[in-house]
């Protein structure tokens, strides 16, 4: 069904046409700047580097793109009224911490260990009942594995987003809506062999995105 | 669905580049001989019938370029199932729901669902999304004693939410809405004219659940229109309908938990007052819960 509002996040326009699967799709993948934004913090490195210098406007840069995924990580551990504290906390960190940032390192990785921890924080501050599976989730080996993933499953978004829109659709329709390619082919109104060579296309092609971001 | 195999393929190869087989497969399925890459993340993902993974195999025992296409075609699938997985896992919520919640289950999550320990009415009225979330730390760098301000005026917030009135809106009463909060959502922007808000909130009443929708500032609706409450599930457009939303804005709808677990988002439709039952595709606002 399609829907009236050319607003609704679930129209299939030119942009974001990957997925319905809307926490997923806009938590992790870093949003692009926008039109106006100066070139020059375009890649990770600039924007780190003026991150560096105290530009305040490097900073809105990141919270624009990376703000979302470290809500997602951070909601799924702690209780909803602390959620925007934790995330204030992480980039109030990131702030501070400018001066002494890598600007060859990610900064996904960085900005996760922080929100990891101040999520601990938040939950063992609490007074009320705290869940203990959320702390468990967070802390040792395991919190590490888990941001870690989280961080990998967006690099995954983040290089699905450089292929072409139709690979792009066809693999988001197939993964992460987990349809087969028979109701892909259905829903897209197009051959099913021409779905079959777009999700094959893409897969290779994303192959060789992950390995040329492995660094 | 896969389509039902053929008889037996082997008892009559066609050549490579011969007339086509007496009886003709669909044109997706492999010829033998026929690079296999196409079919290889179906045969991944499970969606292939006996005979094409079989004729697959075959392909691939000999077919050095379709082997290499394999490794590609498996980092692919591997790397997106594992993304799937901590996405869908991350976006269950483990800490927002109180105790008396059922676990949640969200069908492409393999991960225990977390149970939440938090009791009482934890509906925190707030906006998702980080342009808003952005402003304190803005304003934190620039204004350090602005944290306090802000922190005043949320707390005034909350006192007047929990007086039960907002904007000079009259909330459903606190008897009818009691007990544990399961999700609460902001109601988004579609194609009601700004401000236009609000918010959803799914309140557990044993195994039923108590859908409260509050918008805030909807424009009435033209004369002879109205607003109706949906349930919708994203990923399959399935639509339950609620029901009218009061003139008031404010409403509440029961439904058996197990339905709604079946749906992920709250939709307001403008609809015509002409008898079509059906959404009339107009969707004012929305909230993921």
């Amino acid at each position: 069904m399609r829907w009236g509002s050319g607003r609704d996040p679930l129209s299939r326009g030119a942009e974001g046409a990957v997925s319905t699967h809307r926490s997923s799709a806009d938590s992790f993948r870093a949003r692009p700047s926008p039109a106006g934004s100066s070139a020059a913090l375009q890649d990770q490195r600039s924007l780190v580097v003026a991150l560096g210098r105290g530009e305040e406007r490097a900073l809105e840069e990141c919270f624009r793109r990376h703000a979302a995924m470290v809500r997602t990580y951070v909601r799924h551990f702690v209780p909803a009224d602390g959620v925007d504290d934790v995330v204030q906390m992480v980039f109030l960190e990131l702030w501070r911490s400018r001066a002494r940032l890598d600007p060859e390192r990610e900064l996904e990785p960085w900005l996760l260990a922080v929100a990891r921890r101040r999520a601990i924080d938040s939950l063992r501050r609490r007074h009320d009942v705290v869940d203990a599976s959320a702390l468990r989730d967070l802390v040792g080996d395991r919190g590490e594995e888990i941001a870690e993933r989280v961080v990998w499953a967006m690099e995954v978004r983040n290089a699905l987003g450089r292929l072409p829109q139709a690979q792009q659709e066809a693999i988001g329709l197939s993964y992460y809506e987990q349809l087969s390619q028979r109701e892909i082919a259905e829903r897209l109104d197009v051959p099913l062999g021409t779905v079959k060579a777009r999700v094959a296309r893409g897969l290779a092609r994303l192959a060789d995105e992950l390995r040329g971001s492995d660094r | 669905m896969t389509p039902p195999d053929d008889p037996d393929p082997t008892a009559t190869p066609p050549p490579p580049a011969g007339p086509p087989p007496p009886v003709a497969p669909s044109p997706e399925r492999p010829h033998p001989g026929e690079h296999v890459g196409p079919s290889l993340p179906p045969l991944l993902a499970g969606e292939l019938g006996r005979t094409e993974t079989l004729q697959v195999a075959d392909h691939l025992q000999t077919c050095q370029e379709c082997q290499a296409a394999l490794v590609d075609i498996a980092v692919g699938t591997g790397a997106l199932r594992a993304a799937a997985r901590i996405e869908h896992w991350l976006a269950e919520p483990a800490a927002a729901p109180p105790s008396s919640a059922p676990a949640s289950s969200a069908p492409a999550s393999s991960a225990p669902a977390a149970l939440a320990t938090r009791t009482g009415e934890a509906g925190t009225p707030r906006q998702d999304g980080e342009d808003i979330a952005f402003l304190p730390v803005l304003r934190e760098i620039r204004r350090p004693r602005a944290r306090l301000r802000a922190a005043t005026a949320a707390v005034a917030a909350a006192v007047l939410l929990a007086g039960g009135v907002l904007l000079g809106r009259q909330l459903p009463s606190r008897r009818a809405t009691s007990g544990p909060v399961v999700a609460t959502a902001a109601l988004e922007r579609l194609a009601a004219p700004a401000p236009a808000g609000g918010e959803v909130t799914v309140v557990a009443k044993g195994k039923d659940r108590l859908l409260v929708v509050r918008t805030a500032n909807l424009p009435p609706p033209p004369a002879g229109d109205f607003y109706e409450v949906w349930l919708l599930a994203p990923q399959t457009d399935k639509m339950l309908p609620m029901g009218v939303l009061p003139p008031t804005g404010t409403g509440s709808y029961g439904i058996a938990g197990s339905i709604m677990q079946q749906f992920s988002a709250v939709d307001i439709s403008l609809q015509r007052n002409n008898g079509d039952p059906a959404h009339s595709k107009t969707s004012v606002l929305r909230a993921y819960y």
